[in-house]
C-alpha cells in the first residue's frame, strides 16, 4: 500500500478497478486542516483526464512502473523525443502530455521518463534546473515599476524568467520547475 | 553556501521586513516578548505534528519534550498574567512538512495578541500590517540596510503611488460558512457525515471510510472553493469558520461559526487569527477531545498545559490573537513562491532524510 504523499508524476494508481496515470499533482497542506494531494489523472484505457483530490492519510494501490533517466534531444510539431544515454534507445511523448513543462527543456537535459511496460507515460523534470542568462538589462532607477525587486531575463533556451536585479548576463541561475521562480545564483 | 552577494540580498530583505514589523507593533503600544521553544506541552491540534525531543537534566534524568508548533500557549500565559498587548517573532517547528516550495520544518512565526478587542479589529490591523510591510519594504523606506546591493534594490523599486497594482490590490472578504452554504447547500456544521461524503465524492475527493465530518468540510472548502477564490482575489480575507474548525477560537454569540479568520495574498496562506477562547472549562474539553483524537490517530499525546488553563479565565473577553508566517511575507516582498529563494539557509538543503 502507498500513501497519496508518494504520488509523483507518472505514478499509476489503481482506482475503482481502472488504471490512471498522474499527469500533474500538488500537495496542499494548510496551516490548520487536513492535507491533501490535488491531481489531474489520465485513464490509461480511455485517455480521459479528471481532477481528483486525495486525502493524505489514506492508502492507495500503485501499479508497478519504471523510471528511466533520459536526455531531451529534440521536438517536432507534435512530439518531444528523449534518448537513453546508455543504449541510445529513443522514446517520444506527445506535446499534449508534456504540456507547459516543455518550456523548461534544454538540449541534453536529463529528465525521468515514466514507463509502463513499453509505453512512455510521462516526463518528470528535475526539481531545479540551472540555466545561463543570455539577456537581461542592468538594473536602473525606476526599472522595476511593477513594484517588486525582480526584473525580466531570458535563459539560454528562450525561457522567460524573473530574477533579482543583481543578476547579470552570463550568470547561471537555478530555477524551480514547480513554480518557474528563481531560486538562487549558482556560485562560480 | 550561497554567494556573498546573494546572502546580502536575502539578509537585507529579512532585516527590512522584520524591522518594519517591529516598528509597526512598537508604535501601536505592543511589547515584544520571547517565549520558550522547547516545552513539555508543544500542542494538541490533530493536524499538526510537533518535533519530539528528549531532554536530560544535569544528572541525566530524561523527559519527553517537544519543539513548539506556535508560541500560542506561552503568549496566553502572559495575557493571563495581565499583559495587554504583546508580540513575538520566533522560530517554530512542524514535522511531516516538505522542505522547499512554500513549506519548511523550521520557519519564523510572528504572533501577536491584544486584549479587549475581537477578531474583526484584528482583521483590520492585519490588513494594515501587510499593506505597510509590502509598501515600505518594497518602496524602500528603510534604505541602506546593506550598502550596495540593497541600495540598488531600493533605487529600482517604486514609490507607493505607482505600485502598478501589486500592493494596491483591493482587499476582499468572504465568510467561510456563507460561501460553503452557497456552494453546497447547507451550513457546514449542520450537515451529516453521509451528506458530506456524497458532496465530496461528487467533487472528486478520494477519502477513506474513517474520514470525519470536519475533515470533509475542510477538504470541500480547501480543494473545491479555495482555488477559485484565491485566483479571483489577490488579497483575500476568509472569516467565520465552521465551529468544527474552531481550534482555540471563540464561538459566535449565535453559535453558527467560530470567530476565526485567515488571509491569503497572491494565493499564499499568510496568517490565521481568532477571537481567543478564554473559557478554561471549554478549553479543557477541547484539549481532551483533541488528545483522544491524537491517540486514535496513533500520534504522540502531550500533557495538557495546566499553567495555560489556570490563567485562561483571567484573560479579557474578547481578546484577539494572530499567527503570521514571516517567511511567506518575505516571499511576497521578494516576489517569489519559493522559500528556497529567500532563506539564508535554504530548507531543501538542510536535512538528509532516509528511509529507516
Amino acid at each position: 500500500m502507498a500513501s497519496p504523499n508518494d504520488i509523483r508524476k507518472g505514478t499509476v494508481i489503481k482506482l475503482n478497478g481502472e488504471l490512471w496515470s498522474v499527469v500533474s499533482f500538488q500537495r496542499v497542506s494548510p496551516g490548520k486542516g487536513s492535507s491533501f494531494v490535488r491531481t489531474r489523472i489520465k485513464s490509461l484505457a480511455s485517455g480521459k483526464v479528471v481532477e481528483n483530490n486525495f486525502k493524505s492519510a489514506e492508502n492507495l494501490t500503485f501499479e508497478e512502473v519504471g523510471f528511466k533517466k533520459m536526455q531531451y534531444i529534440f521536438r517536432d510539431d507534435n512530439t518531444i523525443t528523449f534518448m537513453d544515454g546508455q543504449n541510445f534507445e529513443q522514446v517520444a511523448l506527445g506535446k499534449d502530455i508534456v504540456g507547459e513543462e516543455a518550456r523548461f527543456l534544454k538540449e541534453g537535459l536529463e529528465v525521468t521518463i515514466v514507463m509502463h511496460g513499453e509505453q512512455a507515460l510521462a516526463m518528470e523534470l528535475p526539481l531545479k534546473i540551472t540555466y545561463k542568462i543570455t539577456q537581461t538589462d542592468p538594473a536602473i532607477k525606476g526599472d522595476t515599476a511593477s513594484g517588486n525587486v525582480l526584473k525580466d531575463a531570458t535563459a539560454e533556451n528562450g525561457l522567460l524568467l524573473r530574477v533579482p536585479i543583481f543578476i547579470k548576463e552570463g550568470d547561471e541561475v537555478m530555477i524551480s520547475t514547480e513554480s518557474g521562480d528563481y531560486v538562487e545564483r549558482v556560485s562560480r | 553556501m550561497l554567494s556573498k552577494e546573494e546572502l546580502e540580498y536575502r539578509i537585507a530583505l529579512w532585516n527590512r521586513v522584520q524591522n518594519r514589523l517591529r516598528i509597526f507593533f512598537v508604535e501601536r503600544g505592543y511589547l515584544e516578548v520571547q517565549t520558550p521553544v522547547v516545552v513539555r506541552s508543544p500542542g494538541m491540534e490533530p493536524n499538526l505534528d510537533p518535533v519530539a525531543i528528549e531532554l536530560k537534566d544535569v544528572v541525566g534524568v530524561g523527559m519527553r519534550a517537544g519543539l513548539i508548533t506556535s508560541p500560542e500557549y506561552a503568549m496566553k500565559k502572559l495575557l493571563g498574567a495581565g499583559l495587554e498587548r504583546i508580540f513575538t517573532i520566533t522560530p517554530v517547528f512542524r514535522n511531516y512538512e516538505e522542505n522547499g516550495g512554500t513549506h519548511a520544518t523550521e520557519f519564523t512565526m510572528l504572533e501577536w495578541y491584544r486584549q479587549k478587542v475581537d477578531y474583526l479589529a484584528c482583521i483590520e490591523e492585519t490588513k494594515l500590517l501587510i499593506d505597510t510591510v509590502l509598501k515600505d519594504t518594497v518602496a524602500g523606506e528603510m534604505e541602506g540596510v546593506v550598502e550596495g546591493v540593497v541600495d540598488r534594490v531600493v533605487d529600482g523599486a517604486v514609490d507607493g503611488e505607482e505600485d502598478g497594482g501589486k500592493i494596491g490590490d483591493c482587499w476582499f472578504t468572504i465568510s467561510y460558512v456563507a460561501e460553503f452554504k452557497n456552494r453546497f447547500g447547507g451550513q457546514p456544521d449542520a450537515m451529516s457525515l453521509s451528506e458530506l461524503a456524497v458532496l465530496a465524492e461528487g467533487a472528486g475527493i478520494v477519502f477513506g471510510g474513517d474520514t470525519r465530518a470536519d475533515e470533509l468540510v475542510d477538504l470541500l472548502f480547501n480543494a473545491v472553493l479555495l482555488p477559485d477564490l484565491v485566483n479571483q482575489h489577490p488579497k483575500l480575507v476568509i472569516k467565520e469558520y465552521p465551529v468544527s474548525g474552531a481550534a482555540l477560537a471563540k464561538r459566535s454569540v449565535d453559535g453558527l461559526f467560530a470567530e476565526r479568520f485567515e488571509i491569503y495574498v497572491k494565493g499564499l496562506e499568510i496568517c490565521n487569527g481568532f477571537t481567543e477562547l478564554t473559557d478554561s472549562t471549554e478549553q479543557r474539553r477541547r484539549f481532551e477531545e483533541e488528545g483522544e483524537l491524537r491517540r486514535e490517530l496513533g500520534k504522540a499525546v502531550y500533557p495538557i498545559d495546566e499553567e495555560l488553563l489556570g490563567g485562561l479565565d483571567s484573560i479579557s473577553d474578547p481578546t484577539y490573537g494572530n499567527a503570521l508566517g514571516v517567511d511567506r511575507l518575505v516571499m511576497l516582498v521578494a516576489g517569489t513562491k519559493e522559500i528556497d529563494a529567500i532563506a539564508v539557509f535554504p530548507p531543501s538543503q538542510r536535512y538528509k532524510f532516509s528511509k529507516l
